[in-house]
């Protein structure tokens, strides 16, 4: 009998600022994930108005996210242009370091002191 | 009418609940300062049935010394119900049907000892990934939020709102920010 293994890594759509952090939390270095795909920097333009206010403000959430993620050295952002004005902003998983400097153990010992 | 003691009868009453606790004791072979309770127990139960007293029948101190009696029984019926309960074992008792000599002490997991009952951590692979989370999530979150973290342990955010000193609203907004953090390194929320 066939077993069906649920991708835990895989993000029903549309993609929220969580959905993409829980992503890439389960990710493996190199996997990927298009979370736009479009014109970005014309569509979170309020004054062109191309999207409905609260799907701008959305979009304009997940972008953000996408970039401080990339700032915290958890991904990079990639883009592939398909045509005029029709890019896919990638996001792909960095590799973790493999081992954290403990940032608690000092914490610990200020509070014992 | 409720009879009213004297302290000319707690002189009396008081020695005989001592004997009597002490008696019992020493009879079921508990420790010492169980006799205390025992004692208090005793008086207690005389108290409830000094409604009872009847001075015609016979003096206080006969009346006190039944209603003890009595009461240790009871007492002693329930602390060795207890004791039969609770499975009275040394761990270097040997287990029987073994092939080797193995003590109760060698087959008792370290999950199931005095230290887990008391709710402190025993498995030693689950303390380090506890170790090593705590570690990830405080490379993840920002250094300035450690504090805020550690209030959170103590109360609820609406409580740490109240308190100040961080506004309400920004408050929420690095709680916000915390979580998604804590995803983007691969801890998910507990709940």
């Amino acid at each position: 009998m066939d077993t069906n293994i649920t991708d835990i890594r895989a993000v029903v759509p549309p993609l929220t600022e969580a959905s993409l952090c829980t992503w890439l939390g389960a990710a493996a270095s190199g996997d990927s994930i298009t979370y736009h795909r479009g014109a970005l920097a014309r569509e979170v333009c309020p004054h062109l108005q191309c999207l409905p206010a609260h799907e701008r403000t959305a979009l304009q959430r997940l972008a953000a996210r996408a970039w401080k993620l990339a700032e915290l050295d958890l991904a990079d952002l990639l883009q592939r242009r398909h045509g005029y004005e029709d890019y896919s902003y990638i996001l792909v998983a960095r590799r973790r370091p493999r081992r954290y400097a403990s940032s608690i153990l000092p914490l610990l010992l200020v509070e014992a002191a | 009418m409720p009879i009213q003691l004297s302290l000319a009868d707690l002189d009396v009453i008081h020695p005989l609940a001592r004997r009597e606790a002490h008696r019992l004791c020493r009879t079921l072979v508990r420790p010492s300062h169980e006799q205390e309770d025992m004692e208090q127990d005793m008086l207690l139960d005389l108290l409830a049935r000094l409604a009872s007293f009847d001075p015609a029948r016979g003096s206080l101190a006969a009346f006190a010394t039944v209603c003890f009696q009595h009461r240790a029984s009871r007492l002693a019926t329930r602390l060795r119900r207890e004791r039969r309960e609770r499975h009275e074992a040394s761990l270097e008792d040997a287990v029987p049907g073994q092939e080797e000599e193995l003590t109760l002490a060698d087959i008792i997991p370290e999950s199931e000892g005095y230290a887990a009952w008391c709710g402190q951590q025993t498995d030693a692979v689950a303390a380090l990934e506890r170790r090593l989370d705590l570690d990830r999530a405080g490379a993840i979150l920002d250094q300035r939020d450690h504090g805020v973290c550690a209030a959170l342990t103590q109360c609820t955010p609406h409580e740490l709102g109240h308190q100040g000193p961080l506004p309400r609203s920004v408050l929420y907004r690095r709680i916000r920010e915390m979580r998604l953090r804590l995803l983007a390194g691969g801890i998910a929320a507990a709940a």
